[in-house]
């Protein structure tokens, strides 16, 4: 019985070491074929819209190339979501100035940011102060004292960058200097300087000073 | 009244639309304008604003009916009322100018008084005068048409006129009362 153990383990010897990394391999190929696959771990429905980092009592300004501060966000929270590449902002205070140096800020309980920054929507309590240009063109030379900044106030705004508009489904109330308006909605057209009221429209132009 | 001018214009419309590069109002549809003792109706309503505060508007009607104006002289119960189907106002001036088919009247306490009508009519109200150009050259004429009653004592009421006095009788007859 020795004589024949030894002569098989003469001739297996040399093959042992093949032998032993076949199996190898094969214990390395079943263990790959049981992984479950990435489907089999992905969840059935869609994203949740879950945030994946947030910021608590934050602020954070972002600056020009030369320096000049461009924008400042200050909040409660922010709350970043992957699914949809938004930002949303609890008791934000947003300030924005323009090449020209014109400031805008803006406040309000609730500020959601889309994923590109094009649009922003805000609700509840919304304030939004703009510096503005004095008025161009033959009117304007006559015209001394610098334009008065204009105050929106609104339970909602939406705010798009690309053209800059402002648009508001709700109540609005708008002054600027020595004038007010209400209405039921707005729309306001930076490139052209238009803005439009509409529904129940209620205009108050004082001679010399503000309505307060 | 003096304080109009010192009072401020409130509009009503069902739109507005402003232009940041005239800072000039366009209220549409439906528009109400009030100031002080003044009230303006119209459908469309163009108002600017200088940097003094003063305004200058333009009410036009809707196609085919006429704007409506309406102020208290100063001091007297006297109201002017006016329409045309473009109303232009100069709240500097204190001046008021009526275009086509343009109607003005005096109203002493609610009785009517004076009634012009004609092309263009100019009211000025710090003097209460008010001035009628039947423009020739609009096509069918602008026919001036007044009619302007009796002023009694500016401001008295008529109930203070004298008694009856004689009836006056042509030059000729009073050499006679001379015997």
């Amino acid at each position: 019985m020795k004589a024949w153990l030894g002569l098989i383990w003469q001739r297996l010897g040399p093959y042992l070491p093949i032998l032993i990394m076949a199996v190898f391999a094969l214990a390395t190929f079943w263990l790959v074929r049981s992984m479950p696959t990435e489907r089999g771990l992905a969840p059935e429905g869609p994203p949740s819209h879950e945030p994946d980092y947030f910021l608590v009592r934050f602020g954070w300004r972002n600056f020009g190339p030369g320096g000049e501060l461009v924008r400042e966000v200050i909040g409660d929270t922010l709350r970043h979501y992957p699914d949809t590449g938004s930002v949303e902002v609890d008791q934000a205070q947003l300030a924005t100035w323009s090449p020209e140096g014109l400031r805008t800020s803006a406040r309000a309980r609730h500020v959601e940011v889309n994923q590109d920054r094009s649009v922003i929507r805000m609700e509840g309590a919304v304030h939004v102060t703009r510096d503005s240009a004095p008025a161009t063109g033959p009117l304007a030379q006559r015209e001394r004292e610098p334009a008065a900044p204009w105050e929106y106030f609104s339970e909602a705004l939406v705010m798009e960058s690309q053209p800059e508009r402002w648009s508001s489904p709700v109540a609005v109330l708008i002054r600027r200097g020595p004038q007010q308006f209400r209405a039921d909605a707005m729309v306001y057209e930076r490139p052209s300087g238009t803005l439009t009221l509409s529904g129940r429209v209620r205009g108050e132009l004082w001679p010399n000073r503000s309505p307060r | 009244e003096r304080a109009d001018r010192d009072r401020p214009l409130n509009i009503e419309s069902d739109a507005l639309r402003y232009e940041e590069r005239t800072q000039t109002s366009t209220f549409t549809g439906h528009v109400v304008a009030t100031k002080g003792t003044i009230v303006m109706r119209g459908a469309q309503l163009v108002v600017r604003q200088e940097p003094d505060g003063q305004v200058s508007g333009t009410l036009t009607a809707a196609p085919g009916e006429r704007a409506f104006f309406r102020q208290k002289r100063d001091g007297v119960d006297e109201f002017i009322e006016g329409e045309a189907e473009r109303i232009e106002y100069d709240g500097r001036a204190d001046r008021v100018r009526f275009v086509r088919r343009a109607e003005l009247r005096r109203l002493r306490g609610e009785t009517l008084a004076d009634q012009v009508t004609g092309e263009v009519i100019v009211y000025e109200h710090a003097s209460g005068q008010f001035s009628v150009d039947g423009v020739r050259e609009v096509p069918g004429g602008g026919r001036v048409r007044a009619v302007i009653a009796p002023r009694a004592a500016a401001s008295a009421p008529t109930s203070a006129l004298p008694a009856a006095t004689s009836p006056l009788r042509p030059a000729s007859a009073l050499g006679g009362a001379v015997r």
